[in-house]
């Protein structure tokens, strides 16, 4: 019986739930009545409730040129493989998953980030899948258009640097700009936005707001739901202009070269239009890969190469021609020579000053590096006597060192067109006092180092290349820079042209002295080479060289091995008494100057020379094609 | 009475016969501008498969519910339809997983003694399952990349993927309602004539709620968990006669969500777009609102198949083919499918209440009310009536573990519904 009445339970049960399951139902039905009925046009109205987007188009980025033409950096197309959404329906995860990862290599991990995108971002916003595909993710992609329609290859722009780090620190790289740039109203007030690319350092970072261009846009409407419902205008990209450098490529091949055979490996050579400070060739070692910043940088091994560079304790990333300081040695004899004629300390009919084979100053006795009697100032220059010029200090005292380092614009930037210039250090009784906090005191000692270029003087390659090339030209300072023209881009009659602009530096000044003074220490320098100074080594016919050597001793002063070892130096124009071309030569830790430096500054020359000497000649300037 | 009875079969089914063929039809020309053999190969196949569903059902069970066939034919017709429109890209793979969701349905509904086989394995089955669940939280993937990792990787065939939480639906239905059936039988399950309630009926309370919990916490499948506890739920009642049970169980699952929202993002989420969708309709709600916009655009007739946008909804082929339904086919079409599953579940409870044995009783209410109540939590979700949970829509969203267990348990109904008659 028992059996019987639930049963008859059961059947009231399941009619309970029977009326639940139709309520439920019930309910689905009475709010489906008020999403499509009712409250329709609502949503409706909120659905095509149509929004304007607008879609960047990027700019191609102006290229930089040689003096001649020739191509340094360009911008060439790169693929991405991206998932597009709008006009393909719903891809095919599940065959992308299983296929993308061996195929197109990417990590599985990674995928499975960008496919989570898809659940939050609108149909009209693609999806990138891998940045910079190969030839072979291309082939793949497109044999496979019609098993997976939604992957796609979109094309863009993207910076390609020379080779093995060529003209690296000049040429500097592009990266997406900084949150911390953004802040700065120099960015902010000029239209950069978030994820714009910009030029980060050396030329690509001074000239940016040429090399960029401006990009364009496709305005499009939008609707609620994602759809592109119509496309109402296009602002086509307006291509960045190109920059003509003054830099010769060949020069600055010789120079690199010079630098990657040197002992250290490690150096600095400035070629330079003596006349106007046009840089020729401007080379910094070691080098690095600026491709690295453009591409690999987003991979694991690109951030683990760029965490190499910085660690590496020869600073590949730094620009030594304008950011290193290092003892300038005999180099600095050629000013203390022009001051102390300027000053009068000396005179041309009497400059003759003892050698001594050293001076002792107090306890301490200063060694010269032989016994020149008493020379003079062609004689000291010549052999570089380091006693004459310790006299010739002592007699200029720190005042007079002083006036000459501002003579020179030693204690400025040059005012070169690369960002991060550093100011060389200059003897003055602060610098001592910070140097030497023990004794503040500037003493005579102090004088006899800074008169031969030791102690408490660092230079910049850059400061001292065109404070040395101005003797060789009358006195008169030049501003070095790279840039010889922005070229003009466009039709001269239509509004988005852009015209040509030449470079326009500020006069940097004259250093004052005679002509018969700056004659005088230019035959000293000439003598150096072509007489019986310490570089008769790179005498070259027919080209008359003038210079300086230096060797530096390395701060620390232990063995003279390693990094220990003196810094070896040249300095120079040629020809010598109507120069065309000053060239700077620092190796690091080789040495003698004569014995490094020297060489590798006549292998410029050289160059320079079997090119027939030619630097704004008629050569045809070739065109880079407009895109 | 297999006389009366097949004729109104054949006649339900030419029904959805002519709605498939005519929106493959539509679909064929709305897409391509032409009848494209694309769009007719996968109705052709179902044609097929459902003629001779009639046929053999005929011939081997002819006095099963004539109602199960169709309801099921339609659905599948229309799923199938649905994802070539949404997903073309699977078709081929869904129309597969609809030819083996069909010969299991036929097998499961011809095979003689299956019911004593599943009833005296139940511990089999119940351990088969936790098994199944404990492998899952260890190998589980998400064959579409991201979300959940719910699904095992089949092995030797590559690129097939099985959804234990699926298989695990009827398990646990086929334990319940053995478990139920003993104890009733036991007259363990009763309240005491003082009305007192025994702490006997607690534990396995606790314990079912204990083991959704562990589902929602390790894996994340909220609908999965939700929809276990509803239908245990529901058994519990129907064997009991206990309002309290389901009154406290209830309480628990509310219970159970609050701890979720505060403990876990997923839930939080959900609720939150459920809630208050609009601050982040471009965001985190993205999915949800657009499904809203579909669904209002279908207005009474909809946009016709083809003709609306319901690509735009992110991953509407499983989730979302509701919505689908709704923007293209109108509030005509969503009352269709509506209507369907409310015919189910008064059906699958009439043959419920027709038999003589409590376990085919209690197997058959299982069935009906887990379908029913997953087709309610995903309609639910997205008319935004209820929060999201992630589950299909049973017979009709793409999706080949849940297509499958659909086909089976619609199988074992009509097995049920054939042999109440045999035994009265």
């Amino acid at each position: 019986m028992r059996f019987e009445d639930r049963t008859q339970n059961l059947s009231a049960r399941l009619g309970a739930i029977q009326i639940c399951a139709l309520a439920l139902l019930g309910i689905c039905v009475v709010r489906l009545y008020n999403l499509q009925i009712v409250h329709g046009d609502f949503y409706r109205e909120r659905a095509v409730n149509q929004r304007l987007h607008s879609l960047a188009i990027p700019a191609p980025r102006g290229a930089i040129l040689d003096r001649f033409g020739r191509v340094l950096v360009d911008s060439r197309p790169i693929y991405d493989v991206i998932l597009q959404r709008e006009t393909s329906r719903n891809p095919d995860l599940d065959g992308l998953s299983a296929h993308l990862p061996t195929v197109l290599e990417i990590d599985p991990d990674y995928l499975l980030e960008r496919f989570a995108e898809i659940k939050t971002n609108p149909a009209y916003k693609s999806i990138l899948i891998k940045e910079n595909a190969t030839v072979g993710d291309i082939a793949w992609v497109e044999a496979h258009s019609l098993e997976f329609p939604a992957l796609q290859i979109e094309q863009r722009p993207q910076r390609h640097y020379p080779k093995d780090g060529l003209l690296a620190h000049v040429l500097g790289y592009v990266g997406e700009i900084s949150s911390q740039q953004l802040e700065k109203p120099q960015y902010k007030d000029s239209g950069y936005k978030p994820g714009d690319v910009i030029g980060k350092k050396g030329l690509e970072a001074t000239y940016d707001e040429y090399l960029r261009g401006r990009e364009g846009h496709r305005t499009v409407i939008v609707d609620s739901r994602g759809r592109i419902r119509d496309v109402i205008g296009i602002i086509e990209p307006r291509p960045g202009q190109d920059l003509v450098t003054t830099l010769d490529l060949d020069l600055q091949q010789a120079a690199e070269e010079q630098l990657r055979n040197s002992p250290s490996q490690r150096g600095v050579i400035i070629a330079m239009d003596p006349n106007n400070g046009e840089i020729l060739a401007l080379a910094s070692y070691p080098t690095f890969d600026p491709n690295l910043f453009t591409g690999r940088i987003a991979t694991k091994e690109g951030r683990a190469e760029y965490a190499a560079l910085l660690r590496n304790p020869d600073t590949p990333l730094y620009n030594r021609a304008i950011q290193g300081r290092y003892p300038p040695g005999s180099t600095w004899k050629i000013p203390m020579a022009v001051a102390a004629l300027q000053q009068g300390v000396i005179t041309l009919d009497d400059s003759r000053l003892h050698c001594g084979g050293g001076i002792q100053i107090g306890n301490k006795f200063t060694r010269c590096m032989g016994n020149h009697g008493k020379p003079d100032l062609h004689t000291a220059i010549m052999k570089s006597c380091d006693g004459y010029f310790y006299r010739l200090g002592l007699k200029m005292g720190l005042p007079g060192i002083m006036r000459m380092v501002d003579e020179f614009k030693l204690n400025e930037p040059t005012g070169i067109d690369l960002p991060h210039e550093l100011v060389s250090w200059t003897p003055s009784p602060e610098f001592k006092a910070r140097f030497n906090p023990q004794a503040p005191e500037w003493t005579d000692i102090d004088t006899v180092y800074a008169s031969f270029g030791q102690v408490y003087d660092f230079v910049t390659p850059i400061s001292l290349l065109r404070a040395i090339a101005a003797v060789g030209v009358g006195g008169s300072l030049s501003t070095p820079h790279l840039l010889k023209e922005v070229r003009a881009r466009g039709n001269p009659e239509e509004e988005s042209y852009r015209p040509p602009r030449q470079y326009a530096g500020v006069e940097a000044g004259v250093v004052r002295m005679t002509k018969e003074q700056d004659g005088a220490v230019v035959k000293a320098m000439w003598s150096v080479v072509n007489e019986a100074g310490t570089a008769t080594g790179i005498r070259k016919d027919g080209f008359d060289i003038a210079g300086k050597t230096g060797t530096a001793q390395v701060v620390g002063l232990g063995k003279d091995v390693g990094r220990n070892k003196d810094h070896s130096w040249f300095v120079s124009y040629a020809p010598a008494f109507e120069p065309e071309i000053a060239v700077l030569a620092l190796i690091e830790n080789s040495g003698f100057g004569s014995r490094h430096a020297a060489p590798a500054a006549r292998a410029i020359y050289d160059v320079y020379f079997d090119k027939g000497r030619r630097l704004n000649e008629e050569q045809q300037i070739a065109q880079v094609p407009n895109r | 009475m297999a006389g009366e009875r097949a004729p109104q079969e054949l006649l339900l089914l030419a029904v959805a016969l002519a709605f498939v063929a005519v929106n493959a039809v539509a679909l064929s020309l709305a897409l391509d501008g032409a009848l494209a053999i694309g769009h007719f190969w996968a109705p052709v196949f179902w044609t097929a498969l459902m003629g001779a569903s009639h046929w053999l059902l005929n011939r081997y069970q002819a006095d099963r519910d004539p109602l199960l066939l169709p309801i099921y034919a339609l659905l599948t017709g229309w799923g199938l339809l649905l994802v070539d429109r949404l997903a073309p890209n699977f078709l081929a793979r869904q129309t597969l997983w609809m030819v083996l969701a069909t010969g299991a349905m036929l097998l499961v509904a011809i095979l003689p003694r299956n019911l004593r086989i599943l009833r005296r394995y139940r511990y089999t089955w119940l351990t088969v399952g936790l098994l199944l669940l404990v492998a899952t939280l260890i190998f589980g993937v998400n064959p579409s990349g991201a979300g959940a990792a719910l699904w095992l990787r089949a092995p030797l065939v590559s690129g097939v993927y099985f959804q234990p939480s699926e298989l695990m639906k009827l398990l646990l239905i086929v334990f319940l309602a053995s478990y139920f059936d003993e104890q009733v039988q036991l007259d363990a399950l009763r309240t005491r004539r003082d009305g007192r309630t025994r702490v006997a009926f607690l534990t396995p309370l606790l314990l079912m709620w204990g083991f959704c919990i562990v589902l929602l916490v390790w894996q994340r499948d909220l609908g999965a968990a939700t929809l276990f506890f509803l239908t245990f739920l529901a058994l519990l009642y129907l064997a009991t006669g206990e309002w309290r049970y389901l009154m406290g169980g209830l309480f628990l699952l509310i219970v159970a969500g609050i701890i979720g929202y505060f403990t876990f993002g997923v839930v939080e989420l959900r609720v939150e777009a459920w809630w208050n969708p609009w601050p982040e309709a471009t965001d985190r709600a993205f999915q949800i609102v657009q499904s809203l916009y579909a669904i209002a655009s279908g207005g009474v007739l909809g946009q016709g198949i083809g003709q609306g946008s319901p690509v735009f909804i992110p991953v509407v082929h499983s989730d979302f083919a509701f919505a689908a339904i709704a923007e293209e086919w109108g509030l005509i079409g969503s009352m269709a499918v509506l209507a369907c599953f409310a015919l189910l579940a008064y059906r699958g409870l009439r043959t419920a209440a027709l038999c003589r044995r409590p376990f085919h009783s209690y197997l058959a209410a299982g069935i009906t009310i887990l379908l029913c109540a997953q087709a309610f939590l995903i309609i639910g979700g997205v008319v935004k009536i209820l929060p999201l949970t992630g589950v299909t829509l049973p017979f009709v969203s793409y999706g080949g573990s849940s297509l499958f267990m659909s086909g089976i348990m619609i199988g074992l109904l009509l097995y049920i519904s054939a042999r109440r008659a045999v035994e009265l």
